[in-house]
Order: C-alpha cells, then sequence, then structure tokens
C-alpha cells in the first residue's frame, strides 16, 4: 500500500478505533472527489472520523448540524444589503471549504437538501447573480440516523445519486469497543497530526489514473450495472426493482474500482475490487419495489444476487 | 275571533325570519295552541347569508319546568361558506297558559386557513379548530296552551293490557302480574295504576318504559309489573283511567276490570322456619371441576417449556448459508463470485489467494483454498 495512505490510516487510528470500511470509504471519496453518505446509529464516530480526516490532511472542514429550521442560505450564503453604502456584499455560507460535514442530512426538509444539489454536482455555488468555483478538493460527507422515523424528510433519489458511496456504519467488535471504553474513559485518545497535505492528496489522485483496468473489467462493469435495470435479460428477479441504477452509477462504481485497487497496492482492477465497492455505490441508487419491500428484500441482496449471478471476467 | 284567529295559526305556516349578519333564521312550529302533554313541532331553520366566513352553530332549547323537549331530527346540508341547518324539537307543555319557548343560539366563525391547519398533522399531533364564538340571542316563541278536561290522566291515544299469572294463590303467596299501556302520545306514566285496598300488599318495580320519538310524535310502551298477596280472598276493584285524545279532541277511559282472587288459609306454624341447617338443594362440585382445569393448564405450561428445553438440546447444529454454495463451486472463478457477493470483508485472504490463482497464476490449488476455506466456514458456525 502507498506509505501516504499507511500514514494517513495510522493517523486516523489514532482518534478512531475500528470502523475501517468507513476509512477506507471516506478515503477512497477523497481520491475520487466522491461525496460519502454515512448511516449509523449514533455513538459510532461517524462525525469524529470526519473531523480526524480533516485533521491528517490539513484541509478546512466546516460541519452543519441539519436541523428541521435550518434555511438555503445557512449553508450557501446570502447577499446581504450594507445601508451606510446602499450595496449588497455576499456572505459566504459554510459550504465554502474543503470538507463538509452535514451532519444528520435528513433532519432538514427539501428545500435546505436541495441547496446541495450545485455544490455537488458543479462544485459551484450560485448566489444571487455570482456564481463561486469552489477549491478542490471539495467533499460532502452527510450522516444520517436509520432509527428515527419521525420529524425526518428522506432525502430526494436525485440527490442521493449525487453520493458516490453510501456506507452503513456497524458497531464494533467486542475488543475494540474495550479499547474504546478504556481510551474514552481515560480520555487518552492521541490527536491528530497532520500528514498529509493538498498537493499530496492531488499527487495520490494522480496516480490512481494510473492503475489499468481491462477492457473485459469495464463491460462486467456496465454489465452489472445493466443488471439493475434490466434484472430479466440476466435472468434475474424483475419484480423486486422499480428503478435501476443511473449513469452516474456505473462512473463511481468505475471510479470506486480504481480506487480501491490502489487502496489494496495492485496496479490493476480485478473483479474483487469491483466487489468490495458495488454494495456501496449501489445500495442507495436502486429503488425497491413495494412487492420487494413488503417482503422485506433489501437492495444489498439485489446487488449480492446480482454479483452471484452475472459471471466474471 | 281568538278561536278563529287560533285555528287559523294552526293551520298557516308560521316563521319568525330575522336577519342577523352572517345567516337568516326562521322557526316553523306546527301547533301553536296545543293542549297541556301535546306534542308540538318545532323546526328551526339556518342559512347562512354571508359566504365569506366558515360557520358552524351549535343550537338547542333551554330547560324548563313548563315544558319537556326531545330534539328528533337535524339536517346539516352544504359545507363550510354555504351552511343549512334544521333541527326538529318535539315538545311537550307541561302546564295551560302561556309557555314561552327559549333558546340557546350559539355561531362559531372560523376561516378556511384554520380548517387546513386543523386538518393537518397526524393522529400524533392533533390540533383543534380555532372558531370565535358569539351568543345569539333569539325570541321566545310562546305557545297558548290549552288545559285538560279535569280528571285526565294520559293525554294520547292508548290501549290498555293486562295480566295475572293465577287467580288461586296460598295465603302469603305472591300473585304477580303485570299491566301495560301501548300507544301514541305523552309517555303514559301513573304513579299508582292500582286503587289502595286494605289487607292487600302490593310489591311494584319502576315501570319499564319504552319510548321512541320522531317528528310524528311518541310511540310508547310502558309495563308495570307488580305482585300482590294477602292472608284472606280478596278482590281488586275495577280501575278506570281517564285519557284525553287531542287530535280528536275525545275523552275516552282505559279499564282495568274487577279481579277476584281466592286465598287458601294455612296455618302459621308452617310459615315458620324450622331447621337450622337444611340440607343443600343440590351438591356443588364446581370448585373440583375449576381445581382441574387450572390443573390442567399448569401442568401443559409446565411441560411446553420442558418441551422447549428438549427442542433447544436437540436442535441440530446450523450451517453456514455460503457452506453449500461454496462446496459445489466448480472453479476459483466461481468461488471469487461467489465471496464477492457475501461479505468480501470476512473472506479477504481468501479473495486474495483466488485472485492470485487465476490473474497472478500462482501455484496453489484451487482445492486447497476451497477446502481451508470449508474449515474456516465450519469455525464460524
Amino acid at each position: 500500500m502507498n506509505t501516504k495512505i499507511t500514514q494517513l490510516k495510522n493517523e486516523l487510528s489514532k482518534a478512531v478505533i475500528g470502523q475501517e470500511n468507513m476509512i477506507e470509504a471516506l478515503i477512497i471519496g477523497l481520491l475520487c472527489e466522491g461525496h460519502i453518505l454515512i448511516e449509523g446509529v449514533p455513538g459510532l464516530a461517524k462525525t469524529t472520523t470526519v473531523n480526524a480526516l480533516s485533521q491528517a490532511l490539513g484541509l478546512n472542514s466546516k460541519r452543519i448540524q441539519f436541523t428541521p429550521d435550518l434555511l438555503p442560505s445557512d449553508i450557501i450564503g446570502a447577499e446581504i444589503y450594507n445601508p451606510k453604502e446602499h450595496s449588497f456584499s455576499i456572505k459566504k455560507g459554510a459550504v465554502f471549504t474543503h470538507l463538509l460535514l452535514a451532519d444528520e442530512i435528513n433532519r432538514a426538509p427539501a428545500k435546505v437538501q436541495s441547496a446541495l444539489l450545485e455544490v455537488m454536482q458543479e462544485r459551484q455555488i450560485t448566489i444571487g447573480d455570482t456564481s463561486f468555483k469552489l477549491e478542490a478538493p471539495f467533499l460532502v460527507m452527510a450522516t444520517q440516523n436509520p432509527i428515527e422515523q419521525e420529524g425526518i424528510y428522506a432525502l430526494p433519489e436525485a440527490q442521493l445519486d449525487r453520493f458516490m458511496m453510501k456506507i452503513l456504519v456497524k458497531h464494533n467488535s467486542q475488543e475494540e469497543e474495550l479499547a474504546i471504553m478504556k481510551k474514552g474513559a481515560k480520555k487518552s485518545f492521541e490527536s491528530v497530526n497532520t500528514v498529509l497535505n493538498k498537493e499530496d492528496l492531488q499527487e495520490l489522485q494522480k496516480e490512481l489514473e494510473n492503475i489499468h483496468i481491462d477492457d473485459a473489467i469495464e463491460r462486467y462493469m456496465v454489465q452489472l450495472i445493466t443488471a439493475t435495470r434490466e434484472p430479466k435479460k440476466f435472468n434475474l428477479d424483475s419484480d423486486n426493482i422499480m428503478y435501476g441504477a443511473s449513469p452516474r452509477a456505473s462512473i463511481d462504481l468505475y471510479k470506486a474500482s480504481r480506487a480501491k485497487a490502489f487502496l489494496r497496492g495492485n496496479d490493476f482492477v480485478s473483479p474483487a475490487d469491483i466487489g468490495y465497492v458495488i454494495h456501496d455505490v449501489l445500495r442507495h441508487r436502486i429503488v425497491l419495489s413495494y412487492e420487494a419491500r413488503a417482503k422485506g428484500i433489501t437492495s444489498d441482496e439485489i446487488i449480492s444476487k446480482i454479483v452471484e449471478t452475472l459471471p466474471i471476467p | 275571533m281568538k278561536r278563529s284567529l287560533g285555528s287559523l295559526l294552526l293551520l298557516l305556516f308560521y316563521s319568525t325570519l330575522a336577519w342577523s349578519e352572517d345567516f337568516s333564521h326562521s322557526f316553523t312550529v306546527d301547533n301553536y295552541q296545543p293542549y297541556v302533554k301535546e306534542a308540538v313541532l318545532l323546526k328551526l331553520e339556518i342559512k347562512q347569508t354571508n359566504h365569506d366566513k366558515v360557520l358552524f352553530f351549535n343550537f338547542n332549547l333551554e330547560k324548563s319546568p313548563n315544558y319537556h323537549f326531545q330534539r328528533v331530527a337535524i339536517k346539516e346540508q352544504g359545507k363550510n361558506h354555504f351552511a343549512y341547518r334544521q333541527y326538529s324539537y318535539l315538545i311537550y307543555p307541561l302546564k295551560a297558559g302561556k309557555v314561552n319557548l327559549h333558546f340557546k343560539l350559539q355561531k362559531r366563525a372560523t376561516t378556511d386557513e384554520s380548517i387546513s391547519y386543523s386538518y393537518s398533522g397526524d393522529r400524533d399531533n392533533v390540533k383543534g379548530l380555532v372558531t370565535m364564538y358569539s351568543d345569539i340571542h333569539l325570541s321566545p316563541v310562546t305557545l297558548e296552551v290549552k288545559a285538560l278536561p279535569k280528571g285526565t290522566e294520559l293525554v294520547g291515544n292508548f290501549k290498555l293490557q293486562h295480566q295475572f299469572l293465577t287467580h288461586h294463590a296460598k295465603a302469603y303467596q305472591a300473585i304477580p302480574f303485570e299491566v301495560e299501556i301501548q300507544g301514541h302520545g305523552y309517555p303514559p306514566l301513573l304513579k299508582n295504576i292500582l286503587l289502595s285496598e286494605n289487607n292487600i300488599t302490593l310489591f311494584k318495580e319502576q315501570p319499564l318504559i319504552k319510548s321512541a320519538s320522531s317528528i310524528k310524535g311518541t310511540e310508547n310502551t310502558i309495563s308495570y309489573s307488580m305482585a300482590l298477596s294477602s292472608s284472606k280472598s280478596f278482590s281488586l276493584k275495577e280501575r278506570d283511567i281517564k285519557v284525553f285524545n287531542p287530535k280528536t279532541q275525545t275523552n275516552y277511559v282505559l279499564t282495568l276490570p274487577q279481579q277476584d282472587f281466592t286465598i287458601e288459609p294455612i296455618k302459621p306454624s308452617s310459615l315458620v322456619d324450622k331447621e337450622d341447617f337444611p340440607k343443600p338443594l343440590k351438591s356443588d362440585f364446581s370448585w373440583l371441576s375449576n381445581f382441574f382445569s387450572y390443573f390442567i393448564v399448569f401442568v401443559a405450561g409446565y411441560l411446553t417449556a420442558l418441551a422447549q428445553q428438549w427442542k433447544e438440546k436437540s436442535k441440530p447444529k446450523t450451517e453456514h448459508p455460503l457452506y453449500r454454495k461454496i462446496k459445489k463451486s466448480k472453479n476459483a472463478k466461481e468461488l471469487l463470485q461467489l465471496l464477492m457477493a457475501n461479505n468480501q470483508d470476512a473472506f479477504k485472504t481468501t479473495i486474495e489467494a483466488l485472485e492470485n490463482l487465476i490473474y497472478n497464476k500462482s501455484k496453489t490449488s484451487f482445492k486447497s483454498i476451497k477446502e481451508a476455506l470449508e474449515t474456516e466456514i465450519k469455525e464460524m458456525d
């Protein structure tokens, strides 16, 4: 594995015990400049990990706690009238940063969630009649809590599609929990040092481009995505999927597989790399049918079935 | 002159039209000169005239010892801005002379926004409807109530039925009987249906009243259940109940004819209870069936708990869901595909070994990788 990545992982492990999948997904997001949606119950170090990552990278980071009364202008900024000079000035919002932590994103109504659409896709913000290009890297890491059903606003499909990956954060193992308990009680978590800078990150991103993807692997990826849209074509049950994955899914699967291969220290993408990331890339993009929901089928099960059915190159 | 005016008024449709700010109302009374206890049908119609508001109404008569009333119908048509209400009441005046009917009318005004707001939310977030209350004064309606002929006990059109189970009994034995008055009119409730007699003990219950009111009047069935007992033979005198029918303006009499009863005397000593501990009429073994039913339930519960334990012990160890699929896999690609689809993180080492075998042509055999995986899976169980 690349030494810089190892350094970054080591630094993060000072603040976060366990949760390797989440850390790896965040690094994939950073390398590919893809936004990450993290779903998990409270207390699984979602916010801590994001904060540690921003410290380790020496990047600006801002956090927005999403609440039902949040306004789009709180995020992107607004034009403020100056009565002395009879002019308008622009007050920039929290989105002008490198790493944006959108905490509990599903607590804010659709108009606020939609305020992130432009910035997530174009990396550009329009306030009044002025558009601002955001400085690279720009990454949105949103968290949401799956338990509460009251007072939440489910993210619309268009918004979900802009997230490169959706990570499900699970509880730690007993050994990890023991370590967390001891360190947490003694407040002995070490402080995170900056080990990478913007230039290093850009270098790593350039290195990604050297990862080779074979034509057969590319075709395999397309087949996987097509299978979510036309399951019958691949002898799969078509009753469970209402809408399949979008073209953004193909792009993100391509980028994420390449990043995964890079993190595993390979210079080529193998089907296993796709297997490692496919659930995270597709689970929020497949819209299940009512029948599937009634039967309690999850999108992860559908993805597994697709991977099991389509022969690897 | 008064009579002709009164009868004219009886036939004429009388209505009081009054305009308030937002609605019009009119009263209709079918008879302004009824007899005491004669049914009078009163109707109130309310029509909304100001359609800018949303109106609701609460209407009722005020209680009074001078009359008895009952709401028999309510018609609600038109919604929100076009409210229409028709209230129908049956009124029985209880005294002769001028009787004023007093009313309570309350107007509730609100807006469409308030209604929408009250419907918003869900079952856990119920919102009340905010309305502006205002009391509307309505002038009383006056009835000229005519007195009943002297001695009248009931008002309406009734028939009387009676039933005595026996006319022969032993001394002090109860003789049950029932009198039923049925018909149309003011509920035929009488304080004393029998005239008091010496040497007779009368046992009576509260009369059973079945009354149903409608705009046509009140249909009644009143049952008086009683019993008589005496130490010697006796006769019940004929009982005449004077009734007045205001519809036909005629008097008639309901008669309970004379009844003769023969009482067989018995020795007073036979009435005395001489046994201190009389034997029960029948043996009660219900406690035994209760005991057995509880015992059976207890045993069944105990056995179920035991069976659950045995079931747990005898339960075969479940195998890993992937075990059979792994066993079936024929080549490295097939196995890699299977592991990719299911929990890749748990099989990282095997995946790497398979990748090396497929793409780097390593010397490790598929068979050995598969066997190692099978052992690993077994240990997971």
